[in-house]
């Protein structure tokens, strides 16, 4: 950037220098040779009228000049013409210009056809060639030539020292920051770029920097702390079928006991497992949702099966998920993830519910986007947790994953899915009454054209709400 | 010597008490941060092993209230989080000494017992008093270089007394020391641990060393001339 300015700043410079030189020079020239050649022609065609006059031995040349005149079969004229006395020189013009070199001499040279016409009217087509030493002149124009090289050479060198000077000061904050920028690595995401120091026209660029620094940070952090928190969640399993195992290795033990640590490992090792496929999900769940994986699917079938899969799960507790569901939401989504965002909310619901509570899950399409509410009467959610729930392993109650394997990651996994999937969840909770979760994912609902739309719409009742 | 595990994940909970036992330790066991609380507050132990995440009430808030008390007993902390700021707010807490999950048995054991032992000023892991000689990183008992066979009760009982050699020690203390909750018994099952220990550590030897005070417990001291001693 600081060479290219430096260059760009000299070739310019340079090049102005060299074509005001040259134009000096060239117009200088031009102007001198002008002038001599204007005399040249006067004297040439003085000269040439008085040639064949009486007057013509009182003519003489000027020193060094050269005179010639020649009839029209280029036939040098001899001073006189016999039998002409006074002539005119009519229509002279120049037909050739010209250095020639002589003995070491240079010469300009014209040469001039003319008509030289008698008193009578006669006219004789003549060419006069008149040449004068242009020795001096061509002298004076060297001596131009020098200066203007040497004082064009002076201005480059300056130019050249000024525009690396004048570079370098410009471009010192661009250093400045660079240096800056150079010492931000993983570990010092906190480093900012000095904007105040900065030129006003850099400054949004250093600002922009900044900004993007900072959503860095944040991201670095929070992945960070979901890597502690995840080792954390590995731990405390891993510890537990560890010291399970060498507390039972350290004696024989009978068949019963071996089978009990069999038992209390096989439910950590479950865990670990659960949360380990979590994990992985979240991770695949992580990048953006791409088109190719999009399907034409029956939101509401989908909907059905993840509510009797929550049935299964309430079904020792005697907790009952209402589902009575007939036709189809046609979306095109992305069915795992949008499993996966049901089943969750689904569980949870379950899982917070008391001992013979109701869960009712309800979807519609709405404004072409899917609407669905999964809403229990469970235990609720504290309204200072609420802004917390779908971050990674929180939990109420701050403890451990527990015995009935809670990992803390369900909600978690939602906002996973849902950020991909471009939806959103609301969610509104009494504490002692129970809690809603309101997902609605935009612009998904495409009823295929020919296929149902009078059953779907039988399906949406006026204020598009259905209970599955 | 008598342990508080706060721990609540069960399983790890439920190994480590096993696995202290079978060491000869008497085990209270808290599934959360209150029950603990409570336990320190009505019992004395001579080590906590404190989970730092537990529910109701966490390990952070468990140790500070307890040294807040004036409570002074070792504490062990197990966490799942090994930052250095953890380290450094835990033992400015008060903490101990500090083990990450998941730990090797035998450095848990090394660690309770350099904990038990530093607690009672004894530098070593060997621990003499007169002629006796205590090994208890290898659990191993010998007087006058004889090697003595102990159970784990009467190892255990021993090792208080010589933790607090030259004490006098109350009955209730021992049975407090070596007795958890889940035991049956009453402090008159003390006696006849004494009875079995004297039995091995002081009859095959010319002079005794556990010391029966009347009206106030027993007292491990180094062979003297002639101590007053009564029997049972």
């Amino acid at each position: 950037m600081r060479r290219r300015l430096a260059l760009a700043i000299l070739a310019i410079t340079w090049g102005m220098l060299l074509l005001g030189g040259i134009a000096v020079y060239v117009v200088a020239r031009q102007t001198l040779l002008a002038e001599l050649d204007r005399r040249l022609f006067e004297s040439a065609t003085t000269l040439a009228a008085l040639s064949a006059g009486e007057v013509t031995p009182q003519v003489a040349l000027p020193e060094g000049d050269r005179f010639l005149l020649k009839n029209a079969h280029r036939q040098t004229e001899e001073r006189s013409f016999p039998g002409i006395k006074e002539k005119v020189v009519r229509d002279p013009k120049i037909t050739h210009r010209g250095m020639a070199s002589s003995e070491g001499t240079r010469y300009r040279t014209l040469t001039i056809t003319a008509l030289l016409a008698e008193r009578d009217g006669t006219a004789v087509p003549v060419t006069i060639v008149y040449s004068r030493s242009a020795e001096y002149l061509l002298q004076l124009l060297t001596r131009l030539a020098l200066v203007l090289c040497g004082v064009g050479v002076a201005i480059a060198v300056a130019t050249a020292v000024a525009a690396r000077i004048i570079s370098r000061a410009a471009l010192a904050p661009l250093d400045t920051t660079a240096d800056a920028i150079g010492q931000i690595d993983e570990r010092h995401l906190d480093r900012r770029i000095g904007v105040d120091d900065l030129p006003e026209e850099l400054r949004p660029m250093a600002e922009r920097l900044n900004e993007m620094l900072e959503r860095l940070q944040k991201g670095f952090d929070q992945r960070r702390q979901f890597l502690a928190n995840a080792a954390h969640e590995l731990r405390t399993p891993v510890a537990a079928v560890l010291t399970t195992l060498e507390v039972t290795l350290r004696r024989p033990r009978d068949a019963a006991a071996l089978t009990n640590t069999l038992k209390n490992c096989l439910t950590d090792v479950r865990l670990l497992r659960s949360l380990i496929d979590t994990l992985m999900e979240h991770a695949r769940g992580e990048r953006a949702a791409r088109d190719e994986e999009r399907q034409r699917i029956d939101a509401a079938a989908l909907l059905k099966h993840c509510a009797q899969l929550g049935a299964a799960l309430g079904v020792e507790r005697d907790i009952t998920i209402a589902d009575d569901i007939a036709g189809t939401l046609e979306v095109v989504t992305h069915p795992e993830r949008l499993r996966s965002v049901a089943m969750n909310l689904i569980s949870n619901a379950v899982a917070y519910s008391r001992p013979g509570g109701r869960v009712v899950v309800s979807a519609a399409c709405r404004d072409k986007g899917l609407e669905f509410r999964v809403a229990d009467s469970g235990q609720g959610i504290a309204a200072e947790d609420l802004p917390h729930i779908f971050e990674p392993f929180f939990r109420a109650d701050k403890a451990h994953m527990n015995q009935t394997g809670h990992l803390g990651l369900g909600l978690f996994l939602v906002r996973t899915h849902l950020d991909a999937l471009g939806g959103r969840c609301t969610v509104q909770s009494t504490p002692g009454v129970g809690s809603t979760f309101e997902v609605r994912i935009d612009g998904c609902c495409e009823p295929k054209a020919g296929m149902s739309a009078a059953g779907l719409e039988s399906n949406c009742h006026a204020d598009g709400k259905m209970t599955i | 010597m008598k342990i508080l595990v706060a721990e609540d994940h069960a399983t790890l909970a439920n190994s480590l008490a096993e696995g202290l036992r079978e060491e000869g330790y008497a085990v209270d066991l808290a599934n959360d941060g209150a029950e603990a609380d409570y336990l320190l507050k009505s019992h004395q132990y001579d080590c906590i092993i404190l989970d730092l995440m537990l529910p109701q009430k966490d390990g952070w808030e468990v140790l500070q209230d307890m040294r807040q008390r004036g409570d002074k007993t070792p504490t062990l902390c197990l966490t799942a989080r090994d930052g250095v700021d953890d380290r450094v707010k835990g033992l400015n807490i008060g903490a101990d000494d500090y083990l990450v999950k998941p730990f090797a048995w035998e450095e848990l054991m090394a660690r309770v017992r350099a904990l038990i032992r530093r607690a009672h000023n004894k530098g070593s892991s060997v621990i003499r008093v007169g002629d006796l000689e205590i090994d208890t990183a290898a659990r191993a008992v010998s007087r006058q270089g004889k090697e003595i066979t102990l159970t784990a009760r009467e190892y255990a009982l021993l090792s208080y007394l010589a933790m607090r050699e030259g004490q006098v020690v109350t009955r209730t203390e021992i049975w407090e020391h070596l007795y958890d909750q889940n035991d049956q018994t009453t402090s008159n099952v003390v006696d006849v641990y004494i009875g079995y220990l004297r039995a091995k550590v002081d009859a095959p030897f010319d002079r005794p060393m556990i010391h029966t005070k009347r009206g106030h417990g027993y007292m491990l001291a180094a062979p003297k001339e002639q101590p007053k001693e009564e029997p049972v």
